[in-house]
């Protein structure tokens, strides 16, 4: 496992984040999707995203790494590199 | 799958049993196990924000089905100084588990004083049943000020400011208002408690808001404890710190959640949907083991071990409901001999008069909460269901989908926290109907019904057959008597608190003591009332006369005075009546049983009064009530 790629588990569990936040059943975690293409990801609930990871991964985000998200994938090298290191 | 799914649930495997759900296919209309897992999934405690949102998923796949009968529509609008949006979903799905169909609103970012303030703002024009005002502490702050000490007269400012709010909410719409009271601080300041002239410590603050606001309730503005919700979630750790950096809310989730549970059971409480009885399993629920097999004494209930103290603990939780109008009924697959428990064993918090309803039987626990139904005159929709056995909480709920259930076990600590974390008791507030449904109200409510049916209360009396018996004192009812001294306040025309040595030496003085227990048609009473007799030259002097309130007018006073006339002998009979805060009841006793006035003490108001007999014009007092003495 590369230390910046989420295991098949993580990443099962970081789709089921996802999935549930924004009750879309079928939502497919694209590297290149962004918050205007996912209906209801907007600001607040970016942070409710962030702290549904928080809780589920066990791990926290700086307040600068919550702003500074750009796509999903973006956000998957973050968390990856979070869990490889803790 | 109920039972897999409750299995899950109460295991505390929430994903597991949810998983359940999901891979069902949706069907209208919704199955009533549908409902109940549904349900009783959303009144777990411990669910973490991504939980609640699945379960709001899920409800939503299913259309939204009202979860318990005649859900009541409101719509409620929430007013809070912080950003309040998770609120929304999660008030709407707690109300839906208590019965509430609420359509939550939340007003555009405005501060709450402007929108109260204006007649033509959202507030108004959304026309809510129900306005909901929560704060944050920085609210109170834009009046304190940020220093560590705060003036009582910003404190009254801010005080004086949500009155005048609350009073423009009342006069401009017929809404409810709830008032949510502040909790502490996620950063605490020093000197909390400090008092000095004109300022106090901010804990202190908060501590005198809350209590103003608590006394600022009335028939439309309740007070919802956030405070101990809170508490309740953590404390410290559940108020807005990483959230409120992020997104201005004033709560960590564990904090929202918890709040919104508390809201969702005030708005509840409010449309009347609240639980009004506790059906309860015995054995391992009340207390360890099974009657039947360790008898009245093996069970562990009472000080002697860790969970022998813990069921007590339950057992004194239970009987902590009955001023809030909670009824108690006891359901138990034994013979009904077990019963006995509660007389032969000290140990226990709860007595056999504690439960409104008893179903000890061998038939199915759901034909039990039938009748327990029947007999209490409400749904098992009001009801709350607590035993052991998954077994038979899952065969009581595929009868009755909308009665809630708690798991007992697997021992008394856990049972506890499970019961009193759900909070399934709440109240913002009491109506004259909670205070009165009472165990021992719904039983008078009973004879009163029956009374009913008769001509006149004589016949009722000769009909339900009172039987008083007389026993001295004895090793048998020693205990009970000398408890009954410290504890009897209103009938109790001396108040003197003897304790065994007392009577003892009032026997040997040539007194008596007389202990009366009760029994009718609808059952025993057990020991009711005492009386001490102590023979003078010339008279019979009642030095002690108590009785428990709950067998009045039932001529049981009269009946026990006709055995004190007839321990006379044809002496006279000399009484006292001490007066206290409490014994008002009492004071017109004796005149009304024919005694005269011979004296009064001031300043103790001790009354002495003497009875000559029975003759023309006072007639002995009429009684139906056949005492036997033993």
């Amino acid at each position: 496992m590369s230390e910046n790629t989420l295991d098949p588990n993580q990443l099962e569990k970081l789709t089921g984040i996802f999935r549930v936040l924004f009750n879309a059943p079928q939502l497919e975690l694209r590297d290149n999707l962004t918050a205007k293409d996912v209906a209801g990801w907007d600001s607040f609930n970016h942070v409710n995203l962030i702290i549904s990871i928080e809780e589920e991964f066990g791990l926290r985000f700086s307040n600068d790494e919550v702003g500074s998200l750009q796509n999903v994938g973006h956000l998957k090298h973050l968390l990856a590199s979070k869990l490889a290191s803790s | 799958m109920l039972n897999e799914f409750l299995t899950d649930l109460f295991k505390g495997q929430t994903g597991k049993a949810l998983s359940l759900l999901e891979s069902r296919p949706v069907e209208q209309p919704v199955p009533p196990d549908v409902i109940t897992m549904l349900r009783l999934a959303i009144l777990q405690r411990d669910l973490n924000f991504l939980t609640c949102q699945r379960l709001h998923n899920l409800w939503t796949r299913w259309g939204r089905p009202a979860l318990k009968p005649n859900a009541t529509p409101r719509k409620v609008l929430l007013l809070s100084d912080f950003t309040a949006d998770n609120f929304v979903p999660l008030v709407t799905l707690f109300c839906a588990a208590q019965g509430v169909e609420a359509e939550v609103i939340l007003p555009g970012f405005d501060s709450i004083e402007q929108t109260v303030l204006d007649p033509t703002s959202s507030l108004y024009r959304a026309r809510p049943d129900i306005v909901i005002l929560f704060f944050s502490d920085h609210w109170l702050r834009r009046y304190t000020g940020n220093a560590a000490l705060v003036r009582h007269s910003d404190l009254e400012q801010a005080q004086e400011t949500l009155s005048n709010l609350v009073r423009e909410i009342e006069s401009n719409s017929p809404a409810d208002i709830l008032v949510g009271n502040l909790p502490g601080r996620a950063y605490p300041l020093p000197a909390g408690t400090v008092a000095v002239k004109d300022r106090m410590g901010w804990n202190l603050a908060v501590t005198r808001f809350n209590d103003w606001l608590a006394r600022r309730s009335s028939t439309r503005v309740h007070v919802v404890d956030l405070a101990e919700a809170v508490f309740g979630a953590g404390g410290r750790q559940a108020v807005g710190a990483t959230n409120f950096l992020r997104a201005r809310m004033a709560y960590e989730t564990s904090g929202t959640l918890s709040t919104a549970r508390e809201l969702g059971s005030g708005i509840a409480h409010i449309c009347g949907k609240t639980h009004r009885a506790l059906v309860s399993d015995w054995d391992n629920t009340l207390w360890g083991g099974e009657v039947a097999e360790v008898g009245s004494f093996g069970v562990e209930c009472g000080q002697e071990s860790p969970d022998a103290l813990g069921y007590y603990m339950v057992q004194e939780y239970l009987k902590s409901l009955q001023p809030l109008g909670i009824l108690l009924a006891g359901i138990s697959r034994n013979d009904p001999a077990v019963s006995r428990i509660f007389d032969d064993n000290p140990e226990m918090a709860l007595k056999l008069d504690d439960f409104s309803s008893l179903q000890i039987g061998w038939n199915p626990k759901s034909e039990s909460v039938a009748r327990v139904s029947k007999e209490l005159g409400f749904g098992p929709e009001f009801m709350v269901f607590l035993d052991d056995s998954l077994y038979e909480i899952a065969e009581v709920l595929t009868s009755h989908p909308y009665m809630d259930a708690v798991l007992a076990g697997p021992d008394s600590q856990s049972t506890l926290a499970r019961l009193t974390r759900m909070r399934l008791f709440n109240a913002v507030s009491l109506s004259e109907e909670d205070l009165k449904r009472s165990s021992r109200a719904l039983k008078l409510r009973e004879q009163r019904e029956l009374q009913s049916s008769f001509g006149n209360i004589e016949d009722f009396l000769k009909a339900i057959q009172v039987r008083l018996n007389v026993s001295p004192l004895n090793v048998n009812n020693l205990e009970r008597v000398v408890q009954m001294f410290q504890k009897t306040n209103q009938f109790n025309l001396t108040t003197r608190r003897h304790r065994e040595d007392d009577l003892k030496q009032l026997e040997k003085r040539g007194g008596n003591v007389f202990a009366f227990s009760y029994e009718d048609t609808f059952g025993s009473q057990g020991l009711i009332s005492i009386v001490n007799l102590v023979p003078e030259d010339d008279a019979v002097f009642i030095e002690s006369w108590l009785m428990s309130c709950r067998v009045l007018n039932r001529t049981v006073e009269q009946a026990i005075f006709s055995f004190i006339v007839q321990k006379a002998k044809g002496k006279r009979v000399r009484g006292e009546f001490i007066p206290t805060e409490k014994n008002g009841l009492v004071r017109n006793l004796y005149p009304g049983l024919g005694f005269r006035n011979i004296s009064r003490d001031e300043p103790t108001g001790t009354e002495y009064w003497v009875y000559d007999g029975p003759g023309p014009g006072s007639e002995p007092p009429k009684h139906f009530t056949t005492i036997q003495e033993s």
